[in-house]
């Protein structure tokens, strides 16, 4: 078990290194970076400067083995425009993303899963139509499209949720439903997928034939049996629901991670842009880590083998 | 050919009918339900094509004196089907040159991580070693990544416009053919006819590209139409965010940016460029499910 945990630990330590390497190359696309650092109207003296400052002029690899060694100490560099450190910053709006993430994905795994099993499990009927519809709506719902319907209904027609904000709770219920659909739909078609793949196995049948009742047969032996694509798309979900924060928290003027993000963009601030991205990164290598690790826990088949699924 | 046995080889190798045939015979088993998104799809299409012709206004042409006319309103003679917006610009005529936007990046992004994902995915399954290592490491370094987050660093670092929006869309989402060809090119790696290939001495090129890509062809048409539908999603997601096409053209995403501000006073500056896009992309995604759906044998 140990030996498991360890090679997936590894495996995660060298995804997370390629992909912050990748970002370090994407930010020297355009040659110097100093140019997206400095304000415009800047002399080419405070350029010069600020180059140097910033050890831009030395050869690329020293540079990329600073900028490891930054990361390594937690060293994300200052805000230009605010002038605190960006490590500050980042704190400071994290749990309100962290809070908004876990809205979209608690709504969209209470409401996805069960409508995921109904699906599977009354195949031809008018109820999954119905529920077929409603995830080819929500796959197909941009995040701020359903985000403007919900704030002309529940906030300029009927007032009973704000339009934007996070001073209450209620602030948090639109956002997490836009974020959440999308991955609602995606779960709803991954358990759907799973149950109809479980459901025509022979320990199914059994259980039918002892009559067993149907429920239990869900909750005793299926929901355990069709977890694995579950808790792989849940994780694959976290990455998408991090992405999906930049818009909806900039409709909803959420201040998270997101919205602080898009308005460094707007002020030329890009050390917060690259630490929100290195922070979108790492926070999803580590979901796909612990999905890795609840395999085993799920399916001991996995844990004892160590092997990949 | 083995005379002894005729009948069975005389079966199997029953030459395929012509093209047209097959048309009409894939055409005849589309579900009725279907041909509605295909029309939506094509009437897109055809929006985008022909905007300058179907556009009643010039869309970027302000009139101040008709700013956030209702949708039907009709100012000096000039009437305003969808509203017009906080500059008194033709709500309309920007959604039609919207589609323009929205499409032509989509297509261009589409093709472009269709060619580099294609040929990344068979250069892996035909080299293998280092190369396959080399290719399958970089798509697990890209997916880990959140993809908006990636395209919006990108953007930001290229800076905007038409052309960065494409290149980054492109060089960022080939991922997910890669991993398709390379998962179905590997499983025709020891199929008789490439190992005879091989045998023969045929250029890796000309296996690749003869024997391995039109049988994986159709796979790639799947994850091309729902990838249209993500790009369409994408491209409304970076210019929401100013990071798109940029002003004076119009693009459904910019003018859902600008018309969330005047929600209570003025939704359709928003609420219309929002419903195509939604259209547009259900249209895709069903299609593009159809397709899916008819490509796996398990579910035919």
């Amino acid at each position: 078990m140990s030996r498991f945990i360890l090679k997936r630990c590894w495996q995660a330590f060298i995804a997370a290194l390629g992909a912050l390497t990748l970002l370090f190359f994407v930010q020297r696309l355009t040659g110097d970076p100093t140019l997206l650092l400095v304000p415009e109207g800047a002399t080419a003296e405070d350029i010069a400067m600020l180059r140097a400052s910033l050890g831009f002029d030395q050869p690329l690899l020293v540079q990329y083995l600073r900028y490891l060694k930054d990361l390594g100490t937690f060293n994300l560099g200052m805000s230009y425009v605010q002038g605190v450190p960006v490590w500050d910053i980042l704190l400071s709006r994290i749990p309100y993303t962290l809070q908004l993430t876990a809205g979209a994905m608690l709504l969209s795994l209470g409401l996805g899963l069960p409508i995921g099993v109904l699906m599977a499990l009354q195949r031809g009927t008018l109820p999954e139509r119905f529920f077929q519809a409603v995830v080819f709506t929500g796959q197909s719902m941009p995040t701020f499209f359903s985000g403007i319907l919900m704030i002309l209904l529940f906030a300029v027609h009927l007032r009973w949720l704000p339009a934007s904000g996070s001073d209450s709770g209620a602030s948090l219920v639109m956002p997490s439903i836009a974020l959440g659909l999308l991955t609602l739909a995606t779960f709803a078609r991954v358990a759907r997928t799973a149950v109809l793949d479980e459901l025509g196995k022979d320990y199914v049948r059994t259980a039918r034939a002892k009559g067993v009742p149907l429920g239990r047969i869900v909750w005793r032996h299926l929901a355990r049996n069709s977890a694995i694509p579950v808790i792989t798309v849940a994780a694959l979900e976290i990455s998408h629901l991090l992405a999906g924060a930049v818009i909806v928290e900039t409709l909803f003027a959420w201040p998270g991670l997101g919205q602080v993000a898009v308005q460094a963009i707007e002020a030329r601030d890009f050390p917060i842009v690259q630490a929100v991205v290195l922070f979108g990164a790492v926070a999803s290598v580590g979901c796909n880590l612990i999905a890795d690790l609840l395999y085993g826990v799920v399916d001991p088949r996995i844990r004892h083998t160590g092997g990949a699924q | 050919m083995n005379a002894s046995v005729p009948g069975v080889l005389e079966q199997e190798i029953r030459p395929l009918p012509r093209f047209g045939a097959r048309f009409r015979a894939g055409a005849a088993a589309v579900p009725g339900s279907l041909w509605v998104f295909i029309a939506i799809l094509a009437g897109f299409a055809l929006m985008a094509l022909c905007a300058p012709l179907v556009a009643p206004r010039d869309p970027t042409a302000q009139n101040l004196l008709a700013r956030m006319k209702a949708p039907g309103s009709v100012i000096r003679g000039v009437s305003y089907l969808l509203g017009s917006d906080e500059l008194g610009r033709d709500v309309l005529s920007r959604i039609i040159y919207g589609a323009r936007a929205s499409m032509s990046v989509a297509v261009l992004a589409v093709c472009l991580s269709g060619v580099i994902g294609t040929a990344a995915g068979l250069l892996a399954a035909y080299c293998r070693g280092w190369v396959e290592a080399a290719v399958m490491r970089l798509v697990d370094m890209m997916l880990s990544i959140p993809a908006l987050l990636f395209a919006v660093i990108t953007v930001a670092v290229l800076g905007p416009g038409f052309i960065n929006v494409v290149l980054v869309l492109g060089l960022t989402r080939w991922t997910r053919y890669a991993r398709v060809v390379y998962g179905q090119a590997l499983s025709l790696m020891p199929q008789p006819y490439v190992r005879y290939a091989r045998f023969v001495g045929a250029p890796g090129l000309s296996i690749m590209g003869r024997h391995l890509l039109p049988n994986v062809f159709g796979q790639i048409v799947v994850v091309a139409t729902l990838e249209f539908g993500s790009m369409v999603l994408f491209e409304a997601g970076l210019s929401f965010l100013g990071l798109g096409v940029q002003p004076p053209t119009p693009s459904w995403g910019a003018m859902m940016n600008v018309g969330r501000h005047y929600l209570d006073t003025a939704w359709w500056i928003a609420g219309f460029p929002g419903f195509c896009l939604f259209l547009l992309v259900l249209s895709v995604n069903i299609i593009g499910d159809y397709l899916r759906d008819r490509m796996d044998p398990r579910l035919r």
